[in-house]
């Protein structure tokens, strides 16, 4: 007998399946003894359960027991009685009811703008461009997107700052006329 | 306000009425008069001493403190045994998330242990007096997982169906139907088992 069919057994013992389905069970019942067998250990176990609840008797005295209830009724009522005052005067709880809040907010509009700015095409990130018109000449133009700055640089064949990547080129390589 | 002698002749109705006018002596004769139920509630899930008189205390306060919200339209100590069912079910929550589950659990929550163990031929209650049974009862009952054993409660001893049970649980129906089946079958193999001993 498979597990499905086992649960349906117990489940048409405690009542919980519909017509149908309690139909089906009960002609598998009359058809399988060892599922008779089965049923009959799940309805021994439940009677017997019923009929014999164990018993348990609290293992101190009520007034005891009572007594600690009492004390953690009257912490818990100490603790959120509404006339409680606060140490903190009215400014400084105004500021604690709102700092957090605000400060949450202001982070959100920082971390926003600061976002809006590196995404924006005119930022100071902009990489200079270098365009190299001619190898003989060695003439290197570099271009500043903000400042509105174009700078010529001549080199010679031996000293090749634009052979260099932007990024590795010194300030002091640069000229400006 | 009555006189705190006759509050030990009122009856539960009388006593929260009192009670719920912020009478705390009428509350503490409601406790005394059903500490041992509400006790046994919460020990016959969590069968530990300690723990069941700390979360039977807790479910006295919140009793206390939702007492208002009580309608009558259970009779007090079903409220009662109701909130202390619901304060050991958060404790066992709060405690399966902390330990790991034990491979002998894990087996059991998987299921195919309850197909292994024999059909209960021997009636187990045969020959004892009811104080030996309801004994044993409770040294198998106490074998049991948390889990296990819970279900077997609410279903038999509190007669929930199976999707209360699911609800109180946070578990599925199917759960609950596997859990309770491993616990009525391993119980008859328990009581079983010791009664063959005893025939030997």
């Amino acid at each position: 007998m498979n597990m499905e069919a086992q649960l349906k057994m117990q489940a048409y013992l405690d009542g919980e399946l519909g017509p149908s389905e309690a139909a089906e069970v009960q002609r598998l019942l009359e058809q399988d003894a060892q599922a008779r067998q089965q049923f009959e250990e799940l309805r021994a176990v439940r009677s017997l359960l019923r009929d014999n609840e164990p018993e348990y008797r609290l293992p101190e005295s009520r007034e005891f027991y009572w007594s600690k209830i009492s004390q953690a009724i009257a912490r818990a009522e100490a603790q959120s009685a509404p006339g409680r005052e606060d140490p903190a005067p009215a400014w400084a709880l105004l500021l604690r009811r709102w700092l957090a809040p605000v400060s949450a907010m202001a982070m959100v509009f920082l971390l926003a703008l600061a976002g809006l700015k590196m995404l924006s095409p005119n930022h100071d990130y902009a990489m200079m461009e270098i365009e190299n018109y001619s190898e003989d000449l060695m003439v290197s133009t570099f271009r500043h997107p903000t400042e509105k700055v174009v700078v010529f640089w001549l080199t010679p064949k031996t000293y090749d700052v634009a052979a260099k990547p932007a990024e590795e080129i010194e300030q002091d390589e640069l000229m400006y006329q | 306000m009555a006189p705190a002698k006759a509050y030990k002749t009122l009856s539960d109705e009388a006593l929260v009425k009192e009670a719920q006018k912020g009478d705390m002596d009428a509350f503490g004769e409601l406790v005394v008069r059903h500490s041992d139920k509400v006790y046994a509630r919460a020990f016959s899930i969590m069968h530990n001493e300690d723990e069941a008189i700390d979360l039977s205390q807790e479910a006295w306060v919140k009793g206390w403190q939702r007492l208002k919200q009580f309608q009558g339209d259970s009779s007090f100590l079903t409220w009662m045994t109701r909130i202390v069912i619901n304060i050991c079910l958060d404790y066992l929550r709060k405690q399966k998330r902390q330990k790991a589950e034990s491979i002998e659990a894990l087996d059991e929550e998987v299921g195919g242990v309850e197909r292994q163990m024999p059909v209960m031929v021997v009636n187990p209650s045969e020959g004892l007096e009811r104080s030996e049974l309801r004994e044993r009862i409770d040294k198998a009952l106490a074998q049991l997982s948390h889990e296990h054993r819970t279900v077997l409660v609410l279903h038999e001893f509190e007669n929930l169906e199976y999707k209360e049970i699911a609800k109180r649980m946070g578990c599925s129906i199917g759960t609950v139907m596997s859990r309770l089946f491993y616990a009525r079958r391993k119980l008859a193999a328990l009581l079983a088992g010791w009664r063959r001993e005893e025939n030997m």
